[in-house]
């Protein structure tokens, strides 16, 4: 039956190559042509391609656009994007934009002194350098964890856990991207890392509450500081607001004074001139003058000489 | 039977093309073998040709940079702390003859090297106290030192024996062992207690200190608002008596004559009840009428 069958295709191939040998040429032709078609190849706008003729690379970096090599197997290209961002997280997985916190193995990380801290972040990075990319390591992705956590382990080795809750976080940003990126160029991955950002720095759940009380501890003394500082202020401003009264005061009364006796000295000394004029007259005018404006008002016991003696005055 | 023999030839041409010629990538190392023996090898990329198998055969071998990321172990320091530490490795290849005669393949090789520089760190780590991993004195941590020294030790031992180079030894966890944990967070405990404290009791402190400071500023301001006023108060009063001074020297006694009358009248008003004798000089007049004889008597 297979012979049969065999022979049959047999015979078809004859019947085409008797009546159209040109055709089969014509066919060949074309499948050469497509052959030497399909070296044709486009470098995408983010792209950077490399070139190789049996393997060895003849061109590092093709540059975007359309190009050609010959055909397969002489020569190939390889494509990688170096805009791209890609994305390692440490001690976190995203999934479907949900963050699911990893174990402790992986979360949790341990500070200069000897503190244990839930510790997530997030790099990003892009291939700088596609030839080392491509060839010069295998799974360049994953060595962008590793460097980052060895670059992580360094740094919070070095930072107390009050530094890395507070101020340090920006040096831990910092000094990660630079290790991990010291890492990564000593091994020639072709990967430049574009940013670190921390995600969570944060004490575990077992000291959770300890920490929230040094907060609130450091709120309490805060307040405290403030309540006095504000007493303070009253205080002060109170007695620099009595120190002003006493020496408005004491002006006035200097004022008072001194005008006082200006007024006294004047009138005096315009009496005086008027007293120069006659002064015995003026004397016993003045006198009466005043006796009489007293007399006035007071009550008087008039007594005869005899009695003075007997008198006694009670004041 | 001609065409038998045509299409047998065509056949035996094609496996011999097909297995003498290669193409070596960028990435890889070929040793070619005769009958088990190594007889060449080809670390340059490109198009290269070998006698047809079975005389000659080819192995392939990885020119690239590979990771390896064992478990973490624990180890205990020169202080005699455990730790738990992992670490990877990255190698690579670079005498494939002593590779393949040594190790052979990517699993023994990385058991072996896990070997070397798990005993490396273990020594390493016995060298020096915890401090120099985990401390928040930067002069004392000498974590990349310890790797340096434990990669140089590492390849001397790696690059002789068996031509792979280790690029790099890095930590990427320290960690305190399972049983510790509780203890450690015991004492982070405590430690966050004596800080909560150490701020309540600061926050007191200093909130006395500033509050017998503002006491202390305020009897300053006023002390010194009193020493002042009194100063302005002398100043008013000397200065009031210079003017009296000045014009009553001008005549003394007719001071004297107008300020004993403006006694008088500040002193004795509706409330006084004078006493008068008969023969005062005020009532001189209204006694004798200008005669000398007391008419009234």
């Amino acid at each position: 039956m297979k012979l049969d069958k065999f022979k049959e295709i047999l015979e078809d191939f004859k019947y085409i190559t008797s009546y159209g040998k040109k055709f089969g040429l014509i066919f060949i032709i074309i499948i050469f042509l497509l052959w030497i078609l399909s070296g044709i190849y486009v470098i995408q706008p983010e792209e950077r391609g490399v070139l190789l003729r049996f393997g060895k690379v003849i061109q590092e970096e093709v540059f975007p656009g359309l190009h050609y090599h010959l055909p397969w197997p002489i020569e190939k290209s390889k494509k990688v994007s170096v805009t791209s961002v890609r994305k390692v997280t440490i001690g976190y997985t995203e999934k479907e934009g949900k963050i699911i916190p990893s174990d402790y193995w992986e979360l949790q990380r341990v500070t200069g002194d000897y503190n244990i801290i839930n510790f997530r972040m997030l790099l990003t990075y892009r291939v700088e350098k596609p030839l080392y990319y491509l060839f010069k390591v295998t799974n360049p992705d994953v060595y962008v964890k590793r460097a980052a956590e060895a670059a992580i382990v360094r740094v919070l080795g070095g930072l107390s856990v009050d530094e890395a809750f507070t101020y340090g976080k920006v040096k831990i940003q910092q000094e990660t991207k630079k290790i991990a990126q010291e890492i990564l160029d000593s091994c020639l991955t072709g990967i430049r890392i574009i940013s670190t950002n921390l995600q969570e720095i944060s004490p575990p759940e077992e000291v959770a509450v300890g920490f929230k009380d040094v907060q609130d501890a450091k709120a309490e003394m805060e307040k405290f500081i403030n309540e006095a500082r504000s007493y303070y202020n009253v205080v002060t401003s109170q007695a620099k607001a009595e120190a002003y009264e006493m020496i408005k005061q004491a002006e006035a009364y200097k004022k008072n004074k001194i005008d006082q006796a200006l007024g006294e000295t004047s009138y005096f000394l315009k009496v005086l001139s008027e007293y120069k004029k006659n002064p015995e007259i003026y004397k016993k005018r003045k006198y009466t003058e005043t006796i009489e404006e007293l007399a006035k008002k007071m009550k008087k016991i008039i007594i005869s000489p005899e009695m003075k003696e007997k008198t006694i005055i009670i004041k | 039977m001609k065409k038998i023999i045509i299409i047998i030839l065509i056949l035996l041409g094609i496996y011999l093309v097909a297995t003498s010629m290669f193409a070596v990538d960028e990435s890889q190392y070929v040793l070619i073998f005769q009958f088990g023996r190594i007889v060449k090898v080809i670390d340059k990329p490109g198009l290269h040709w070998k006698l047809p198998e079975p005389i000659q055969t080819k192995l392939t071998l990885s020119k690239k940079l590979l990771l390896y990321d064992p478990a973490g172990a624990e180890f205990l320091t020169g202080d005699k702390k455990s730790i738990v530490v992992n670490y990877f490795l990255s190698w690579k290849i670079i005498d494939p003859v002593k590779f393949f005669k040594t190790l052979k393949s990517k699993i023994t090789a990385e058991a072996t090297l896990g070997d070397i520089v798990a005993s490396e760190i273990g020594v390493a780590l016995g060298n020096y106290p915890l401090t120099a991993f985990l401390s928040t004195k930067p002069e004392e941590i000498k974590i990349h030192e310890v790797l340096k020294d434990i990669l140089e030790k590492t390849n001397k031992e790696t690059i002789a024996k068996y031509g792979v180079k280790i690029v790099d030894v890095e930590i990427k966890r320290l960690y305190f062992p399972e049983e510790n944990k509780p203890a450690v967070f015991a004492r982070m405990y405590s430690e966050r207690e004596r800080i909560a404290t150490k701020y309540r009791s600061e926050g007191q402190e200093q909130a006395r200190k500033i509050k017998a400071d503002a006491e202390y500023q305020k009897k300053l301001i006023l002390s010194e608002a009193y020493k002042k006023a009194e100063k302005i108060k002398g100043e008013g009063d000397a200065l009031s008596l210079k003017i009296y001074a000045k014009a009553y020297q001008k005549d003394p006694e007719f001071y004297e004559f107008l300020r004993t009358l403006q006694a008088y009248e500040k002193t004795l008003g509706k409330k006084t009840t004078v006493i008068l004798s008969k023969d005062s000089k005020f009532m001189e007049l209204f006694f004798k009428g200008g005669f000398g004889k007391d008419e009234t008597r």
